[in-house]
């Protein structure tokens, strides 16, 4: 029957069966065939699945992002970014990593720095005579951070799927993602170094203030929102509403950058992109409890543990299965039918939970840099109006430095791992 | 024409669908904003709002799925859809996607009504707003036919569009 399971799944994935339904019906087949489970309660575990408050936090987040993007808090912020970091090697470039740091801060999404950032810092950077390709690849590069640096929607999944601290998973992130952006900072200062560019504008001192007062409503935002987490005035999902609720306030009533009539379109699409991720996880929760049911991911690790040997054979092995399977279908999917597959072997192995969170978000950003799935590349395509495969193309030279810091980040734990001590 | 009123009864149906789900992701946002408020000024939270919350999380998720089939904002694989450049096949595809996701709510609504019609006899309550559990999964069983119906409308359409050629759109 296993074969049959296997060969049923990888058909309908082919055929471009929505992947919610795809684990639903793997779920459904391994349920009536190998167990005794009443098929009753599948549909309770169903229900279950999509009752997490932390998914709370998804939605909100994602609404969040999707209010910053239309409004004007973003480019007040670029504002505020190009009078600071003004005019040296490589300045307008360095401000745009730094930029989609900052934006990371206030936002859980990768796709929504990409828009918010990339939409006005793509066209700065090619008027102030930045190589194109070099422009567009290091803005879809960056706003990938939007994931790494809290807060972040796929390590709110995690957290959901092992059962983890958000708040620690959060932390963790702290550092790989600025590691990361150093690294594309320190990347852009050598290529503007090379090439010559230069921007030589000093902006005056009023010119700062002016930008400053501006932008004040966003560079308070990071404050709110984390601060808010870390000094325990609220958890991760009040965190999200009040982003919710603050970002919406500002750019309805202080900015008056979105209109009443904007607010359809905008919640539209929020409930759509929410609902498919929050689909998947439903689903992907009645197939994670087949697992422990049958305890699947205790047969695989005993299967596994036979060849591989050692920690670093398992976590080089998880990386390459990812990045592969990051070609063939979106890896926030793959994180959460895998999760719990990945717990007996993370135990094993002696593998800390939180660490791997950051791995696996690592992989994530890599898949949305990388055809066909790359979010990110889409999202810059439609901003550019550039082919797909030629924004692939120029973020080619990134990946490699986001492979760099794969490496590293696998290897080196203590990255991830040193802030979370200072949180409970 | 009783197609056109049947039509002008989905659209009306699909508009307040939409509303109703962007008001609650509001109110959801809302919602949880006081209760932080709620906590800091007044020392106490309103318990009923917390599990409306939670509730509401889960009519998002199956309403919104429904609404994902409409928009076909469902993630799947299409790397082989996109590389069949024949319209028949592509056609055929598109009509089995349908199905399965139809077959597939259809099968766990039937397991939803057992579970549902198990539970009358002795009912469980959410803690406290005292709504009958059943209920709520009664609600979802509702939303995952919807999902069900908007596939098969799915494949309607489809077919329609092989045969008459892409052109005019009919909206579910």
């Amino acid at each position: 029957m296993t074969p049959v399971v296997v060969g049923v799944v990888v058909v309908l994935m082919a055929l471009g069966v929505p992947l919610a339904a795809v684990v639903g019906v793997a779920a459904l087949l391994c349920v009536i065939s190998f167990t005794s489970i009443p098929p009753q309660a599948l549909f309770q575990q169903l229900y279950q699945g999509s009752e997490y408050d932390l998914l709370q936090a998804v939605v909100f987040f994602i609404v969040a992002g999707n209010v910053m993007t239309r409004g004007s808090l973003a480019s007040r912020l670029i504002k505020v970014g190009q009078a600071l970091v003004g005019g040296f090697s490589g300045g307008l470039a360095i401000t745009s990593v730094l930029l989609c740091m900052f934006f990371a801060a206030i936002s859980g999404s990768s796709p929504a720095t990409v828009v918010a950032i990339g939409t006005i810092m793509i066209p700065a950077l090619i008027k102030s005579g930045y190589d194109q390709r070099f422009s567009v690849g290091l803005l879809t590069c960056a706003g990938s951070l939007g994931i790494m640096i809290p807060p972040s929607i796929p390590m709110i999944i995690w957290a959901v799927v092992v059962g983890v601290s958000v708040t620690k998973q959060f932390t963790a992130g702290f550092l790989p993602g600025i590691l990361i952006g150093l690294a594309l900072m320190a990347y852009s200062y050598a290529m503007a170094r090379k090439r010559g560019w230069r921007v030589s504008r000093k902006i005056s001192w009023q010119e700062l203030i002016e930008a400053l007062r501006q932008g004040a409503w966003g560079l308070f935002m990071p404050f709110l929102v984390l601060g808010g987490i870390y000094s325990g005035a609220f958890t991760a999902t009040e965190a999200a509403a009040v982003a919710f609720v603050y970002a919406l306030l500002v750019e309805l009533f202080i900015h008056r950058s979105i209109r009443m009539k904007d607010m359809m379109p905008i919640f539209k699409e929020s409930v759509l992109t929410s609902a498919m991720l929050l689909f998947i996880i439903a689903n992907a929760s009645v197939l994670s409890y087949y697992f422990s049911v049958d305890q699947i991911p205790e047969r695989v690790a005993d299967f596994l543990i036979g060849y591989i040997d050692s920690r670093f054979m398992f976590l080089i092995l998880v990386n390459i299965a990812l990045l592969i399977m990051g070609c063939f279908m979106d890896v926030v999917s793959a994180m959460l039918v895998l999760g719990p597959v990945f717990v007996p072997l993370l135990q094993r192995f002696e593998i800390d939970f939180i660490h791997f969170g950051i791995i696996m978000v690592l992989n994530i950003e890599i898949g949305f840099l990388t055809p066909p799935f790359g979010v990110n590349l889409f999202v810059a395509s439609g901003i550019t109006g550039k082919d797909v495969l030629e924004v692939a193309r120029s973020v080619a030279p990134y990946l490699v430095i986001m492979l760099g810091m794969l490496l590293l980040i696998t290897y080196v734990p203590w990255i991830s791992l040193v802030l979370t001590r200072f949180v409970e | 024409m009783q197609g056109g009123v049947i039509s002008r009864i989905g659209r009306t149906l699909n508009r307040v669908e939409e509303y109703v789900l962007f008001l609650m992701v509001l109110q959801m946002g809302i919602s949880v904003f006081v209760q932080v408020i709620m906590r800091y000024l007044f020392q106490s939270a309103i318990t009923w709002l917390d599990e409306l919350v939670h509730i509401e999380v889960v009519f998002l998720t199956f309403f919104g799925a429904s609404l994902c089939v409409k928009y076909s904002a469902h993630i799947s694989v299409d790397a082989l859809k996109k590389s069949v450049h024949k319209e028949p096949y592509r056609c055929v595809m598109e009509v089995l996607n349908h199905l399965v996701m139809a077959a597939y709510v259809s099968i766990v609504v039937c397991f939803g009504m057992k579970l549902i019609s198990a539970m009358t006899t002795h009912t469980h309550y959410t803690p406290t707003l005292r709504i009958p559990k059943h209920y709520l999964y009664f609600v979802v069983c509702v939303a995952l036919a919807l999902i069900g119906v908007r596939s098969l409308l799915g494949v309607y359409r489809t077919l329609r569009m092989a045969r008459t050629g892409p052109g005019e759109e009919v909206k579910p």
